[in-house]
């Protein structure tokens, strides 16, 4: 009896040191597979971000080259013999700092503006209730049906006759207020539980008091994914700083990095260290953003 | 506190529909008031209309002796629990509750010493620094509350303020804003699909259907006087069996005669049926599932031994202190609530005892009911 008990226990954990020994060799194998699988991942990653951030990467690399090894037969990808001189130069040919000062002026004026503005309309539209809202709205959304080009002529017109031209608030007031943004606004506004406004306004809130002590404070990152979007296009804003203004003290950094390039036309790497000065403020600001501007594009998608 | 009138309050849309119709209701100072229906019904935009975040298309409403129809929300000093607790995420606890009593202005100490006061009525005083994300469910209705009744306001309006919460937590709140209102003596106006919650909190129940008020009465005048057999239907739970009949006389007796069965009426139910003219036509009989018994173990109802329902039973349900059974008849259901000893199973026919007293006739077109005793709050009520 007891042999076969012995024969039995030692077939027992003989079967047993082998299901161990099989789990450990399927655990190895499910790790190196795991690790391959990342591992061609990240390559593919980095591949991809290299082909799409190669412009970029060729603007950073030819601002450090000195022009003579820009324009030669051969494939410059990087500068053989760095040079900051292209910064420097940028900075005496134009008054690139105040370009970048106006720039922030003017950016930083819009996009306060636009999220005071576009934020009382978007309450206007999704909390109250009064005559003629649909219709009303319906006419600020069709205003994005317009491409700014056709009303160029007219608006440079009308401030050309209030004798606005050459100023800042030519380049600030008219874009106090956005469709698109009234737009982004309503639709956070809507997911908006409407019970927090009703228990608002029974315990004695005027509008604007909710507005800036509950609307607000809950809809952050509304706030700041419009606040990066606003600013990003204010900063890239082109045609109408070019059109209204003409002396160097209200030029923003787009066109003053135009003027560098018809100062001398020879020295691309003179405008492109300017571009890649004037791109910092922008990714910056995208990038302390990032959060809420994904955030805030993301918001209602799903339950949460 | 306050009493409020509602006269001949109605309520439509631009698009033509009626949600609430001809509604006059007297609440009295301290009451507290159920509004209970379906979905639908007209209650909640009754209790908006009443706080005044819908505008009253007609009628008028009353706060103690000023008209209010054109009052502002915060003008009326009315508070409101949300069904959804309506909290302010980025607040916490004690600024939530402060919130109603900052905005009014009024002075520092105070607000702490009434919201503090609060708290300890519903027991939160320890979560007054936590932020409504931090709670459950159960404390973010009690926080709701205590940001109310910081207020002190004339009336507290309640929608559906425990039909987020899980069963438990739903009956012990019941019990807790039981309490409170004895304990307040505040004016409450309560709107609830739920029958147990207007059966157990109100003092009165206004049941509605479709925008019209049905019947305005006290809990149990509600259960055992119904205006018509929508009433009797909505309030009960399983709800009352109505089986169709037909009265036919035998000598002196009147008998309900249904699916090969036959029960006999009572003297008042003889009389009530026969002063109608209902010989020879059909009424609706109904009977509530705890009036059937499977023993005659009732007293004082002469004849009860021949007055039996039989129908197959379907489904045994055993709820522990009780058992129900669910069967059908002529193809209307049937549920009988038994004691827990029934040995009666599915598959099996149930014969049960009818308890004639409590029997309830409905006229089968306009479903009055026929047994009805007119009572004080009956000219809020539209019988057709």
């Amino acid at each position: 009896m007891n042999q076969t008990f012995a024969a039995e226990n030692q077939a027992m954990k003989k079967s047993q040191e082998e299901i161990l020994k099989l789990q450990q060799e399927a655990n190895a194998k499910a790790i190196t597979r795991r690790r391959v699988e990342k591992g061609t991942l990240v390559v593919l990653n980095i591949m991809m971000a290299v082909f799409i951030l190669l412009p970029l990467l060729y603007a950073v690399s030819i601002a450090f080259m000195p022009s003579s090894e820009l324009f030669t037969t051969e494939i410059n990808l990087l500068p053989k013999h760095p040079t900051l001189e292209n910064f420097s130069q940028a900075l005496v040919k134009v008054p690139l700092a105040r370009f970048v000062i106006n720039s922030f002026l003017v950016a930083g004026c819009i996009t306060i503006g636009q999220i005071i503005s576009c934020s009382l309309a978007a309450f206007s539209f999704s909390f109250l209730d009064f005559k003629g809202k649909d219709v009303i709205f319906m006419l600020v959304m069709a205003t994005m049906m317009i491409p700014g080009e056709a009303t160029i002529i007219s608006n440079y017109l009308t401030v050309s006759k209030l004798g606005w031209l050459d100023s800042y608030h030519v380049l600030i007031i008219p874009y106090l207020t956005s469709a698109t943004g009234i737009f982004l606004f309503r639709q956070f506004y809507m997911t908006f539980p409407i019970s927090l406004y009703e228990s608002a306004k029974i315990d004695g809130c005027t509008n604007l008091r909710f507005i800036f002590t509950i609307l607000i404070p809950l809809t952050k990152s509304g706030i700041g994914a419009m606040a990066v979007y606003t600013f990003i296009n204010a900063w890239n804003m082109y045609m109408w700083p070019l059109l209204v203004t003409g002396s160097n003290e209200l030029r923003t950094v787009q066109i003053g990095i135009g003027m560098l390039d018809s100062v001398d036309s020879q020295s691309i790497t003179l405008m492109i260290a300017g571009v890649v000065m004037i791109i910092i403020p922008s990714i910056s600001i995208f990038i302390i953003g990032q959060k809420q501007l994904i955030r805030g594009m993301f918001s209602g998608a799903v339950k949460g | 506190m306050a009493s409020l009138t509602l006269r001949n309050v109605c309520k439509s849309y631009p698009n033509g529909f009626h949600a609430v119709k001809d509604f006059s209701l007297d609440i009295q100072d301290g009451e507290f008031i159920i509004f209970v229906g379906p979905s639908g019904c007209g209650k909640s935009t009754t209790l908006r209309m009443i706080a005044g975040l819908e505008e009253i298309s007609s009628g008028e409403l009353w706060i103690d002796d000023q008209l209010v129809n054109f009052l502002e929300p915060k003008n009326r000093d009315l508070s409101m629990v949300f069904q959804n607790y309506a909290l302010y995420p980025h607040m916490s606890v004690y600024d939530n509750m402060a919130f109603s009593l900052k905005v009014r202005k009024m002075d520092k100490a105070e607000i702490d010493r009434r919201v503090r006061e609060a708290a300890r009525i519903l027991e939160i005083e320890h979560l007054l620094d936590r932020k409504p994300s931090a709670l459950s469910g159960g404390q973010k209705q009690r926080v709701a509350i205590g940001s109310v009744i910081v207020r002190q306001p004339k009336a507290y309006l309640m929608d559906e303020p425990l039909s987020n919460l899980d069963a438990k937590l739903r009956t012990q709140m019941r019990v807790e804003l039981s309490k409170l209102h004895q304990r307040l003596k505040a004016t409450i106006i309560y709107v609830t699909h739920d029958q147990v919650e207007a059966m157990t909190l109100g003092t009165r129940i206004v049941v509605m259907k479709a925008g019209v008020i049905q019947q305005v009465a006290s809990p149990s005048d509600l259960y055992q006087n119904p205006v018509n057999q929508f009433v009797a239907g909505f309030i009960g739970s399983p709800a009352m069996n109505f089986i169709e009949a037909k009265v036919e006389r035998q000598d002196s007796d009147v008998y309900l005669s249904f699916s090969g069965q036959r029960i006999k009426m009572n003297a008042n139910c003889s009389r009530k049926l026969l002063d109608n003219g209902y010989l020879g036509r059909e009424v609706i009989l109904g009977i509530r599932p705890e009036d059937l018994y499977d023993e005659p173990l009732f007293e004082g109802n002469p004849g009860y031994t021949e007055n039996q329902i039989c129908f197959p039973v379907q489904v045994r349900e055993m709820l522990g202190a009780e058992v129900l059974l669910h069967g059908e008849l002529d193809g209307t259901t049937v549920a009988a609530k038994l004691r827990p000893g029934c040995s009666i199973q599915a598959g099996e026919t149930a014969r049960l005892y009818v308890d004639i007293s409590r029997i309830k006739l409905f006229d089968i077109r306009s479903e009055n009911n026929l047994l009805y005793v007119r009572s004080q709050y009956d000219e809020n009520i539209r019988i057709s």
